[in-house]
């Protein structure tokens, strides 16, 4: 019995058997150990098959995972390249930003599919074109565009008088009356769109509240509004003007607040200023020059 | 070999024994779960991680709104909302200020004769809390009051003097930036008491600038 045990053939027959029971204990742990990989291919597809608890229910997950359909395969949707047609030479014109306009209506126009600016009233040719050079260099901040006219054209209104007063309102838009030298024009200009963005944009004044104030910066309107200043809503409007005009303006009135008639040192003195303004409102945009 | 093999019988058992345990050790031997990793794909981009200091989140102080108007004391507010506060004096109350960092914010506490009388909260966080109000109580604001450091940044006073809060909030959105409550009244008596407290008017300020 012994000697038929060693048999040449049967000792080859236990090789092999050893053989195949060693395969198959390999590929159940080699499977088991890849399942949950491939269940979570399969869950992305919608099929889950349950997790093994013990080595026993691997053979269970085995025949889950051989009995689940395959998981489909996007096929990519082809790309149709459009046909290019040579578009017609257009026909030359005028940049409204890049020179003064001849025509107040011209710039009326401009201002409005430009910059939605809706302009309003009877202002002299020059302090219309002023309007235009401003908005047109304020349109190289996309984030000072959107801020400003996300709800839509702003109104604004010019009257006659003597140097620069401003007013805005949330629901009707800005009034202009007067007109000084085209920086004062401009800083008033940029105050009162700032008023109007704190309008539109809560978060962003909010934003001012929680960073920069009660810290003030030394301009009039800031400082000394109607003498009982100074106020968020004026600090920030004013703010928001000064990173425009700093370089060569300080806004004051009378005189007031002393001290220099430009502001150079506004991004580093006031930097909580400049930065929240620079960053939020311009966009990184800065205006060095007009 | 084979005839080695043959003669040397206890080889060949030998041999068969490994053959058969190795894979049921294997199969035996304790598995760590978690070290079954998931097979990444190789053209799978894995984010790096980069560690950057972090500031401290805009909040709202918690457990404001244990605080009572009219019924909470000072001894509870200190209890409720911790001594981290400055005191102060304004128009003949007691203030406690409580500071909302990172920002230069302060909640303040008002107390008269040891009874919190009003609670000015500031709301440093983006929300929707004057529309939300409208929405959950189905009420309208007894009135739009003006406030002259806020009124020109689109912020207006909402009042609801019977439910005894009030809204410094932008009335397109309802965002809010500051929350006061105070002990429910009617809208005349909140005119003629808190309003005049806070400087809130049913007027609004000339909000014209001028350069000259």
């Amino acid at each position: 019995m012994k000697e038929k045990f060693f048999q040449k053939k049967f000792i080859i027959l236990y090789f092999i058997g050893a053989g195949l029971i060693w395969m198959g204990l390999v590929s159940v742990v080699y499977i088991e150990s890849n399942v949950t990989y491939h269940n979570k291919i399969l869950a992305q597809e919608g099929i889950i098959c349950p997790s093994p608890t013990s080595k026993k229910n691997a053979m269970q997950l085995l025949n889950c995972y051989l009995n689940t359909p395959a998981p489909t395969i996007p096929v990519p949707t082809p790309t149709i390249t459009p046909v290019v047609t040579k578009a017609p030479i257009p026909t030359p014109t005028v940049d409204p930003c890049s020179s003064q306009l001849a025509d107040y209506a011209v710039v009326k126009q401009a201002l409005l599919t430009k910059n939605k600016i809706d302009l309003q009233g009877d202002p002299d040719l020059a302090w219309a074109n002023q309007t235009l050079t401003t908005m047109c260099k304020l349109s190289s901040s996309p984030t000072f565009n959107t801020l400003l006219t996300a709800q839509g054209n702003i109104v604004i209104r010019f009257h006659t008088g003597s140097c620069v007063i401003g007013n805005a309102d949330m629901n009707t838009g800005i009034d202009l009356t007067g007109s000084c030298d085209p920086q004062l024009n401009r800083a008033v200009l940029v105050h009162e769109l700032a008023h109007m963005i704190a309008f539109r944009n809560p978060a962003i004044f909010n934003s001012y509240l929680s960073t920069v104030w009660p810290s003030q910066i030394p301009t009039y309107n800031c400082q000394t509004h109607f003498g009982s200043g100074p106020t968020a809503a004026e600090c920030f409007a004013d703010g928001v003007a000064e990173n425009v005009v700093y370089s060569y303006l300080r806004i004051t009135s009378g005189g007031l607040p002393a001290g220099n008639p430009t502001f150079p040192e506004y991004p580093t003195t006031y930097a909580s200023y400049y930065n929240l303004m620079n960053t939020s409102v311009f966009g990184s945009v800065s205006f060095t020059s007009f | 070999m084979l005839n080695k093999i043959k003669k040397n019988k206890i080889w060949l058992i030998v041999i068969l024994v490994v053959l058969i345990l190795i894979p049921i050790f294997i199969l035996i031997l304790p598995v760590n779960k978690n070290q079954k990793e998931y097979k990444i794909p190789s053209s799978a981009n894995i984010p790096t991680v980069i560690m950057t200091p972090t500031i401290p989140p805009l909040q709202r102080q918690q457990n404001l709104e244990k605080v009572v108007p009219g019924q909470s004391s000072e001894q509870e507010v200190a209890e409720i909302l911790g001594r981290q506060f400055r005191k102060g004096s304004s128009q003949g109350y007691t203030t406690l200020y409580y500071p909302l960092p990172p920002t230069h914010r302060e909640n303040v506490i008002y107390v008269s004769n040891e009874t919190v009388k009003y609670i000015a909260e500031e709301i440093p966080v983006d929300n929707a809390l004057y529309a939300d109000f409208v929405k959950q109580s189905g009420t309208q604001a007894d009135g739009k009051l003006y406030d002259k450091s806020y009124s020109n940044a689109g912020f207006f006073w909402y009042v609801f003097s019977k439910k005894g809060i009030a809204f410094l909030a932008n009335p397109y959105q309802g965002y809010t930036i500051q929350v006061l409550r105070f002990e429910p009244t009617e809208y005349a008596n909140f005119l003629n008491t808190t309003a005049k407290q806070f400087s809130i008017t049913a007027e609004s300020a000339p909000n014209t600038e001028k350069l000259h």
